[in-house]
């Protein structure tokens, strides 16, 4: 089966653990990657994302109604300013979830080509190690063991940057 | 279910060191603060190698380093860490407040391929045009008015002329980093601003590499100063009345060239911050085009 008709308004996504998610396909649309899929005419009803799990991909499609609900910016070029904020202060609410969530939401973003949203995932992280000591963003951001400077290449840096311990 | 896998046995357990490097370098180029980017770098092997290829960064001064203008006092090795920063692209450098807000005046240094001129412009009051009602009769008061405050501005501007010099030594040091294309030095009053962009930036550096310490010195250490009083300046774009303007013009350029002609080409590219900012601007092109029999010379 093929989607080129285009009377076919349906796109089914398939997650990871064999979900299936029915969205309208302009939601679909908001990823480059499976924009460029139905424009290439290679994708089938059932679009399977064999690397993003059940509920990071609930929350992407959230995000993408959400953003696809919303009048674009180069569509008009004076768009309401209450739609402006509407959509920041839900921006603001989707990214209050954890740490490992985040991570995922930026890995299938990225794989879907969701540039809006890749840069909200990228902000909220970088909003969130502001101001913190190394130890602390090692910890939020789960880094590994192994990643870890040297002690010679740790007391060297430190020196180096000893006035921003201050 | 196999590429998930696949996925997550890739290099770590940790969940941060599956992302890609463009998107880490995504979200470091997001924090911007200098000192967050420098303690960044002893978080793990991969941030110290990403953090250096960040092109935006905002540092901000404490406090004031106008005790040691050419060594930048205990900012040297905050200076010397962010030259480490190679592929910064924007900078943007602040420092706090230096004055009260008793006075008005607003400062910047002009570049023509090398630091050209210092215009400092105070007026003693600034109100809506709409506002305000002129009464004729007041001028003479406020002339007199102005006779007071003019030596208390000479001494501000001064001071600022130490500020500036102070921000284009740093400006001078910090444009040798190789991909730098915009510096803006302010302060958090935004009382001064040394900035500079684009094509002006290679300019700068290649006056710097062409010429040795002693002639950069020499060449800002002799100038011409200029001054201009204008009781009364109306700005029709912005909407403001300024009374009681003050204006001193610095010229580090020895050729003996029109001033205003000089002012206003290297005035054109600078974008405005705020009204207040654009107010300023306007105030200095309404003086050059309609006041500029009464700038004169000072001997000094």
């Amino acid at each position: 089966m093929s989607t080129s008709s285009s009377s076919s308004k349906k796109i089914v996504l398939k997650s990871a653990d064999n979900e299936t998610f029915e969205i309208d396909e302009i939601v679909a649309l908001e990823s480059q990657a499976i924009k460029n899929m139905i424009e290439d005419e290679c994708a089938d009803n059932v679009i399977p994302l064999g690397n993003i799990d059940s509920k990071t991909l609930s929350k992407i499609i959230e995000y993408c109604k959400k953003h696809a609900e919303s009048p674009k910016k180069d569509d008009n070029a004076d768009i309401d300013e209450k739609a402006v904020e509407d959509l920041k202060s839900f921006d603001a609410e989707f990214a209050k979830v954890d740490m490992p969530l985040i991570q995922d939401i930026l890995m299938a973003a990225n794989f879907l080509n969701i540039d809006n949203l890749i840069g909200l995932m990228c902000r909220t992280i970088a909003d969130r190690i502001k101001g913190k000591t190394p130890e602390e963003i090692r910890k939020i951001l789960n880094i590994n063991k192994n990643d870890l400077l040297s002690p010679e290449q740790e007391a060297k840096a430190r020196e180096e940057n000893s006035w921003a311990f201050d | 279910m196999n590429e998930v896998k696949k996925l997550c046995a890739e290099d770590d357990s940790s969940s941060f060191g599956r992302l890609p490097e463009d998107i880490v370098l995504q979200i470091l180029n997001k924090l911007i603060d200098l000192k967050t980017l420098c303690l960044c770098k002893l978080v793990s092997k991969r941030f110290t190698s990403i953090v250096s290829q960040v092109e935006t960064i905002f540092f901000t001064f404490s406090t004031y380093p106008l005790v040691d203008a050419a060594r930048l006092g205990s900012y040297g090795s905050a200076i010397g860490s962010l030259m480490t920063f190679q592929c910064v692209k924007s900078l943007h450098i602040q420092f706090p407040s230096f004055f009260d807000n008793h006075f008005l005046f607003k400062w910047k240094v002009n570049f023509r391929i090398r630091p050209d001129s210092f215009i400092f412009l105070s007026p003693n009051s600034v109100c809506n045009n709409k506002e305000s009602n002129v009464n004729e009769n007041s001028q003479e008061a406020l002339e007199e008015q102005d006779r007071e405050l003019t030596k208390n501005k000479a001494n501000i501007m001064v001071e600022c002329l130490k500020d500036a010099m102070m921000r284009v030594t740093l400006l001078l040091h910090v444009t040798r980093l190789p991909s730098l294309e915009n510096v803006v030095i302010t302060d958090l009053g935004k009382r001064g601003k040394v900035s500079l962009s684009g094509g002006k930036v290679d300019d700068l550096n290649d006056w710097i590499s062409s010429c040795s310490v002693e002639i950069i010195e020499k060449s800002v250490s002799s100038y011409f100063i200029s001054q201009c009083y204008v009781p009364l300046l109306k700005l029709p774009v912005s909407g403001y009345l300024m009374k009681g303007v003050k204006l001193y013009i610095l010229q580090w350029n020895d050729l003996m060239g029109d001033i205003s002609d000089s002012i206003m080409k290297s005035d054109n590219d600078d974008a405005f911050e705020d009204k207040e900012e654009a107010a300023y601007s306007e105030a200095l092109m309404e003086i050059f085009k309609k006041h500029s029999d009464r700038i004169e010379r000072l001997d000094l």
